[in-house]
């Protein structure tokens, strides 16, 4: 960009077209005739009849050569794209730089090709013509990286343009998803302090599932100009692998398995889609069909495992608009046989105790082929030690718990472990109060049991069916699980803030709960398998729901949501030891630096692999959909609607190549006009 | 009969002009009798009026016969005739030496191109050739008639001049005088006449009498020369003017672009010629009607001589003219 006084230049290269000036002088030099010299008596006469002429008339061909000269030189100053900037009007006599900082979603999604040009390239055209249209020496501007995390170039603006160039210049897309609303709070806090015009420019694909994070907590921004900048075009074409999962998640060793990938077609036409999976990188096998627009197609492999420890599989599709979802991780931990421990006054062997469906459901054969061993404990007997090396602990119908069995399960959950209670008859109000005694005022159940109800047939209403518990359960395993009906339930007092519903009755009040404690969780059923309580054992869906159950409990599979790109791996390790961490590409990693790509981390601890976690990209980056521009109405900020620049950049001019055109026009006009008269 | 086959004048321009009379239109005051009118009263042939006596005419000039008739003393006019000196004056400078476009050297000049190799075509008759061929007619005509002609080279003023006279070697030292002349340099006609006119010999009554011919393309500045021939016709004599000037100089050569270098000052003026012919069309014309309107006011013979026609017919044309204005 080039400035002249108030007038700015654009596009400064163009203005090598007025070397097309000299085109006009060669004609006018090659057209001119042959030259004679005469000697002539009269030249005294022709001198008096040149001078009669009028001096226009005489240098008509220099007018001439001039417009020619005129109209290409303007034409060429019209291609620079000249701006007439404003005036300076402060009293001073100078006017405060402008403050820019430019936001850049790089979120996944921004790696989309639209006509066949990365988004992020056109993104980084768009704001290298942002920058071209600051004023350098006056204003200041800084970069921020729209990812899960947004982060700023240089830690506030800066009038090093060329740095901010260069920045652009290395910009590449994330595997994140963007987190706009903090990227504008980043950039607003950047501004807050600067006493001339302030601006925002967000550049963005306009990825509805990043915007509507932004509109549903929308900032309060006072005296900043915002403005934004869609990139690329809608109606990409993408196919994506939104999720990828194994169930169990942690089988046991020969135990079968379900690999599952769930691929959603985004774009508005069907698709052709062939799902491949690699074990260990080897194929396992393809899956080819057909989906829908806007529609879910679920694809399943079934394995199952020879040895203990974890294994990588990897779900990819062939490359559409999008890359970064065509491909899913999923580590699935083959375990030997899962020790459970089923707290129990009652007799396991009676078929009308609880512990009989209990231990029925969980080990129904009752030797070493089952998946889980169940050791069976009462209340009197629980201790720490007894409690030790249980990957679960059940509470079916005890006797009031003791202090020592309170405090000991209490301390099993804080330390990471899971307990099931359900709050069958006898004392099961008390014991859970008991437990919620040795909290020490921390929230452990996740609801307070009330008076029992005994004469209320209910029956579930809603459930959770995405959770760990339930996730297992099909549509029609739902609808069975409905019809359950549960003859005696406490009534319940409100769910605490960290718990959560994973059953609820029809009429609101849960049904099956789990609350984090520390390291651990409580599940509490507001119900009992015992067959006077309720008819659930007696359903298929008993056993689902109890191994579900267990298995969300199970500490050691005990894992927050599955990882994406921008989670950091410490929070799923616990801190003790050391701690090294391997990423995809075969590179350590800093502990406590998250994801950046996905694919698989190999937790080291104390030199030895201790664990792999499979990172993927957040699945709401595979929808491409974008928002409207006029659906934006953010409070605080000028709306898109008035400022929208669609693929401008900014400028704080006025444009006048039109007014370059209209000269260069009439200096052509003027030109063809002279020449006829003067033919005459 | 001398060799009359000079640059100036062929035997077959002879042929053409043995018809014709170069005469005066007014009575010539000549020094010698002739064939011309002379405004000196003597003896003749003709009478032409009475006058009466006065004390001092001669007794023998008395008609007596008017006298026994009328008692009153009448003297007997006769027309006088004597002849008629001629005098030539021939411009001699540099811009009579134009001989056109085609005759003079030029030079092509263009961008990139190697410039300035002249060519040199067959040259033509300039205007200084033209002149002399009238100028040798006239005084071949002159000479016939037993009338004396005399000859004055202008070139810086008078450079030459032969005496009036009327023998046939006369006539050929004037032809090889022309000959030996090469047009140069200014004319300043008006020095030249005022030169001549000191040099030619006076009648009675100290007028000079004769014909003044005058063959100039009249560059020079023309109050000085009108006053020095007016001067010559206040003296008794005839003015006869011969403006000779070149196609070229009456309409613009066929040329587009182009450098003139003035003949006498060496001045340059360069221009496209499509875009001042008319207006120097217009600019000859009002010199040319500039220089007839002066001569014609002061009496004066004024012929505008176009040397693309042949001279010979530029003097036929001349002389019927003044035969019927006679």
């Amino acid at each position: 960009m080039i400035h002249f006084a108030a007038l700015i230049l654009t596009s400064p290269l163009m203005l090598w077209g007025m070397a097309a000036v000299a085109l006009p002088v060669i004609a006018h030099l090659l057209n001119r005739p042959v030259r004679r010299r005469v000697v002539f008596p009269t030249v005294r006469l022709l001198r008096e009849a040149a001078a009669s002429r009028s001096h226009l008339f005489r240098l008509r061909h220099s007018v001439l050569l001039t417009l020619r000269c005129a109209a290409v030189a303007l034409l060429a100053w019209a291609f620079a794209r000249p701006v007439w900037t404003e005036a300076h009007t402060t009293a001073g006599g100078s006017r405060s730089g402008a403050a820019v900082v430019l936001i850049l979603d790089i979120s996944a999604s921004s790696g989309q090709r639209s006509d066949g040009v990365a988004v992020v390239d056109r993104m980084i055209g768009a704001a290298e013509r942002a920058l071209d249209a600051l004023e350098p020496g006056s204003d200041v501007a800084n970069l921020i990286y729209a990812g899960v995390r947004p982060r700023a170039a240089y830690p506030q603006p800066v009038a090093n343009l060329d740095a901010l160039r260069q920045e652009l210049r290395e910009l590449r897309p994330t595997h994140e998803r963007a987190d706009l609303a903090a990227a504008v709070a980043l950039a607003a806090s950047m501004l807050a302090e600067h006493t001339g015009p302030r601006r925002i420019i967000l550049f963005s694909d306009m990825q509805r599932t990043n915007w509507d994070e932004l509109m549903r907590s929308p900032l309060r921004v006072e005296s900043i100009d915002l403005r934004i900048v869609p990139i690329g075009s809608p109606g990409a074409a993408n196919t994506g692998i939104v999720r990828a999962s194994a169930i169990p998640a942690r089988p046991v060793v020969g135990q079968p398995a379900r690999v599952t990938a769930s691929l959603v077609n985004f774009a508005d036409r069907q698709r052709d889609v062939t799902l491949t999976a690699m074990f260990h990188g080897r194929p396992l096998g393809a899956r080819s069909f057909s989906i829908a627009p806007r529609r879910q197609q679920d694809v399943s492999f079934d394995l199952a495992f020879d040895e203990p420890g974890p294994h990588r599989l990897v779900l990819s599709t062939r490359g559409d608009d999008l890359a970064l979802d065509d491909r899913a991780y999923v580590v699935v931990e083959a375990v030997e046989r899962i020790p459970l421990l089923l707290i129990t006054d009652e007799d396991p062997a009676q078929p009308t105790s609880s512990a009989y469906y209990i231990t029925r459901a969980l080990a129904p054969a009752g030797n070493e082929s089952d998946t889980y061993e169940v050791k069976v404990l009462r209340s009197i007997d629980v201790n720490d030690a007894a409690l030790t090396g249980s990957a679960a602990v059940i509470i079916g119908e005890v006797r009031p718990l003791g202090a020592t069995a309170a405090e000991s399960l209490v301390e099993y959950i804080a330390e990471g472990g899971g307990v099931l209670m359900f709050l069958g008859g006898g004392p099961a109000r008390a014991n859970a109060a008991a437990l919620a005694h040795q909290a020490r005022g921390e929230p452990l159940l996740p609801f307070q049991p009330l008076q029992r109800l005994d004469r209320e047939t209910r029956f579930i209403g809603e459930g959770a069916w995405t959770s760990a518990a339930l996730r297992s359960f099909d549509e029609i395993t739902r609808l069975a699980l409905r019809e359950i009906a549960f003859h005696r339930t406490h009534a319940t007092g409100e769910l605490h803030g960290s718990a959560r519903a994973l059953l609820r009755f029809a009429d609101s009040t849960p049904a099956l709960a789990v609350s984090p404690y520390r390291s651990g969780y409580l599940m509490l059923a507001n119900f009992s398998p015992a067959p006077s309580h309720s008819d659930v054992a007696k359903h298929g869906a008993f056993v689902a729901l109890l191994h579900g159950m267990v298995d969300q409990l199970r500490a050691d599979n005990n894992r927050a949501d599955p990882l994406t790109v921008g989670d950091s791996l410490a929070a799923a390790e616990d801190d003790t030891g050391d701690i090294r961490i391997i990423g995809p590409d075969d590179q350590p990693i800093a502990v406590t630096k998250p994801t950046d790509q996905p694919g698989f981390y190999t937790i080291i601890r104390n030199g030895e692999p201790v664990a792999v976690h499979a990172v993927n990209i957040d699945e709401r980056e595979a929808d491409l959909r974008r928002i409207d521009a006029t659906e934006l109405n953010i409070d605080g900020f000028i709306t898109a609607r008035q400022r929208s620049a669609l693929g401008e950049a900014p400028h704080r001019g006025e444009p006048i190549w039109w007014w370059f055109v209209l000269a260069a026009s009439g200096a052509a006009g003027l030109e063809m006009l002279l020449l006829s008269l003067w033919k005459r | 009969m001398p060799d009359l086959s000079h640059k100036y004048l062929r035997v077959q321009d002879l042929r053409r002009l043995r018809n014709l009379l170069f005469s005066a239109r007014r009575p010539v005051e000549g020094r010698y009798a002739g064939r011309h009118v002379s405004p000196q009263r003597g003896q003749s042939v003709e009478f032409t009026d009475y006058r009466q006596y006065t004390p001092g005419d001669q007794i023998g000039d008395i008609d007596w016969k008017v006298y026994g008739r009328s008692d009153k003393l009448f003297i007997k006019l006769f027309e006088h005739q004597s002849d008629m000196p001629v005098h030539l004056v021939v411009d001699a400078s540099a811009s009579m030496g134009y001989q056109g476009i085609s005759g003079s050297r030029v030079s092509r000049f263009r961008l990139g191109s190697s410039n300035s190799k002249p060519e040199t075509q067959k040259p033509q008759p300039s205007k200084f050739d033209h002149a002399c061929r009238m100028a040798a007619a006239i005084a071949f005509l002159t000479t016939r008639q037993q009338d004396r002609v005399s000859l004055g080279i202008a070139r810086d003023g008078l450079i030459e001049f032969h005496r009036p006279r009327s023998s046939p070697s006369h006539l050929l030292a004037i032809l090889r005088a022309m000959e030996r002349v090469q047009p140069a340099g200014e004319a300043r006609l008006a020095a030249a006449l005022s030169d001549l006119a000191s040099r030619i010999p006076r009648g009675r009554g100290r007028s000079r009498g004769g014909l003044l011919v005058v063959l100039s393309d009249l560059l020079d500045e023309p109050d000085p020369l009108l006053r020095a021939m007016s001067l010559f016709a206040h003296h008794g004599g005839e003015v006869v003017v011969f403006h000779v000037m070149h196609p070229d100089e009456l309409k613009l050569p066929e040329l587009d672009d182009a450098i003139f270098t003035d003949s006498e000052t060496g001045g340059r003026l360069s221009l496209k010629v499509p875009d001042v012919r008319e207006a120097y069309e217009q600019r000859v014309r009002q010199f040319l009607d500039g220089w007839s309107s002066g001569c014609r006011k002061r009496g004066f013979d004024y012929q505008l001589v176009d040397t693309a026609d042949p001279y010979h017919q530029s003097l036929e044309r001349f002389l019927f003219t003044r035969a019927s204005a006679s």
